[in-house]
Parts: C-alpha cells; sequence; structure tokens
C-alpha cells in the first residue's frame, strides 16, 4: 500500500498514465480507501485543467526577444 | 483467469455515473434499457485498458458514491478480484446502496472491530479496559472514551486500541492526527462512502493486527479474509445475488 506521500509524489505520472501496472493498482487502492487523498486528486486534476485551458496571451516579438536575450545572458554568467 | 460469454459484475462509480479514475462518464439506463455499451480496443490491461469491475466478494476495495451492475462482455480478465473486460454495459443502479448504507457499513464495521478488540484485551487480563471500551459504544461521547483509553497504551504503539481511537476519530471525518472537526463534505470534508471505504480497511487492518497477536504471520490471510466478508456482508445487504 502506497503511502499518502508517494500518492502526492505520483499524481502527475499516474495521470500522464506513466505508472506500471502495479503501481497503478497501488495508487488507485489507496486513493479509494483515503479520503483526504481522493480530495488531493480530484483538487489536482481541477487544478491541471484550468491551467491547461488558459490560453497564453501572445508576446510582443520584442519582448520576446528581450527575455530570451536576458535568459541567455543569465545562463552565460551561470 | 479468464472466462468467454457475459459476466454479472459490480462497479462503483462517482455521482453521476463517472468513473472514479477515468473521469469517463458512463451511458445510464433509461427506458427500462441498459445504458450504451462502452468499449475498449488494444490489448485488455488490469488498470490500464479495459472495462473494469468487480465481483460482489471484493466490492469493499472500490467503494463510491453510486453502485452499478453490470454486463461485461466476452472474454474477462480476473486479477485479485478486479474483472476487466472488452466492452461493458451499466443495467441497472444498485439503489440500496446510499449515504446510509454506507454510513451503516463503517458502523458495524467498527462495532465488530471494538468486540473483537475487547475481547482480546479480556485475553490480556485487562478486563477494565476491555469493559470500557465496550461501554463505550453505547455512549455519546464514545470517541473520546476510546481515546483516552488509547492512552494507556502509548507505550505500545502497534496497539489495536491505538489505531481503534484512530478509526472512532475516522469514523465522524476527523483525522487521528488532528483533534479539530473534520469540515463538512461540501466544503471539502470526507463524504459517507469515501468514510465507508476508509473505515472499513482501517477496521480489516485491525482484525488482522489482532489475529497477528495470537499467530505470528496471521495478518495477511486475515485482512484478506476480513475484507472479503466485508464484501460479502455488504453483497447481502443489498441483496446482490451471488
Amino acid at each position: 500500500m502506497l503511502s499518502c506521500r508517494q500518492i502526492y509524489e505520483l499524481i502527475t505520472e499516474y495521470d500522464d498514465g506513466g505508472l506500471s501496472t502495479s503501481d497503478r493498482r497501488g495508487f488507485e487502492s489507496h486513493v479509494v480507501i483515503c479520503p483526504p487523498c481522493r480530495g488531493f486528486v480530484s483538487q489536482m486534476r481541477v487544478a491541471r485543467r484550468r491551467v491547461g485551458d488558459a490560453s497564453a496571451p501572445a508576446l510582443p516579438p520584442e519582448l520576446e526577444d528581450s527575455i530570451v536575450d536576458a535568459f541567455r545572458t543569465w545562463k552565460q554568467q551561470g | 483467469m479468464e472466462a468467454a460469454g457475459v459476466t454479472i459484475a459490480y462497479k462503483f462509480l462517482s455521482s453521476g455515473a463517472v468513473g472514479l479514475f477515468s473521469r469517463h462518464r458512463w451511458p445510464t439506463p433509461a427506458g427500462g434499457l441498459p445504458g450504451d455499451w462502452v468499449s475498449v480496443g488494444g490489448e485488455l490491461r488490469p488498470c490500464l485498458n479495459g472495462i473494469h469491475a468487480c465481483s460482489a466478494t471484493h466490492l469493499v476495495e472500490w467503494l463510491d458514491e453510486e453502485l452499478w451492475e453490470i454486463e461485461l462482455e466476452g472474454p474477462v480478465l480476473e486479477d485479485d478480484g478486479e474483472l476487466v473486460a472488452r466492452a461493458g454495459r451499466l443495467t441497472r443502479r444498485i439503489e440500496g446502496w446510499d449515504e446510509g448504507c454506507a454510513r451503516a457499513f463503517a458502523a458495524r464495521c467498527l462495532n465488530g472491530t471494538v468486540e473483537l478488540t475487547a475481547e482480546s484485551l479480556v485475553k490480556a487480563g485487562r478486563e477494565r479496559e476491555a469493559q470500557e471500551l465496550s461501554e463505550s459504544r453505547s455512549r455519546a461521547d464514545a470517541e473520546r472514551q476510546v481515546v483516552e483509553l488509547a492512552r494507556s497504551f502509548e507505550d505500545d504503539p502497534s496497539s489495536p486500541v491505538i489505531f481503534l481511537a484512530d478509526a472512532t476519530r475516522l469514523a465522524r471525518g476527523g483525522r487521528p492526527e488532528l483533534v479539530e472537526e473534520a469540515p463538512a463534505a461540501d466544503l471539502g470534508g470526507p463524504t459517507a462512502f469515501a468514510l465507508a471505504a476508509n473505515l472499513g480497511y482501517v477496521c480489516a487492518h485491525i482484525v488482522a493486527q489482532l489475529a497477528e497477536q495470537q499467530r505470528a504471520g496471521a495478518y495477511e490471510e486475515t485482512f484478506l479474509a476480513e475484507r472479503r466478508r466485508q464484501s460479502l456482508g455488504l453483497a447481502e445487504k443489498l441483496q446482490l445475488p451471488r
């Protein structure tokens, strides 16, 4: 049986279909019997759906260029 | 194991006939006819690909808000009580499974476990504690009683009485590690169905732990037998054919 902490760590992989059959079964067996994890899984799904639905506004080309430049400079300095 | 033909099984779904994990909304029966068939392609794989259901002997492992009878078509894979088929359709809702039934199931689990724990205390020569535990069931402040009793077992963290104190907290929607009241279900607290699932599991753990105290190595078989007993008891209450 997985722990609550493991459920928190595996939720993204579970939703993306990345878990093995036995891990998936362990995940589901835990969520069925653990009310807090049920709530957590359902909240995470709502959050992921909302983030996925949100459309990112297009950046003006000049702003995008300056952000990329700033990132490159920061990488070179790092 | 694989069986062919049509298999009658059971499926728990969240409110609105939605799969707890798949989030698939199942077509429900209407006008006296079963719901539409739902099918999958590709290789059947437990937990990954297929129409999933369970038999009456494994109901408590999948408790959720709605219980449906489902007809599975074609070969059915059985994996540790989980049934997986290529196609299935809902044939009727088991109306007896509702909040009241879920609460009654949880109460039965808890009462039975209190009784067994009290018996174990008698065997251990702790008659006074056993009596206090048995009497707590009929008291309005049962939770406080059991929690106080559990304090005298703090030197034995694996004591079933400690777990029983957790179970009494869980029974009213609380958390073992928190004293505060749990939020109501509509404010994010656990539903009666989630509590039933939780209590069934915790009580089976306590029963198995009591067996382990009597005989080393008895935990696993007792846990599985208790979960099966819970499932069959629920199936009988709901008058499901075996």
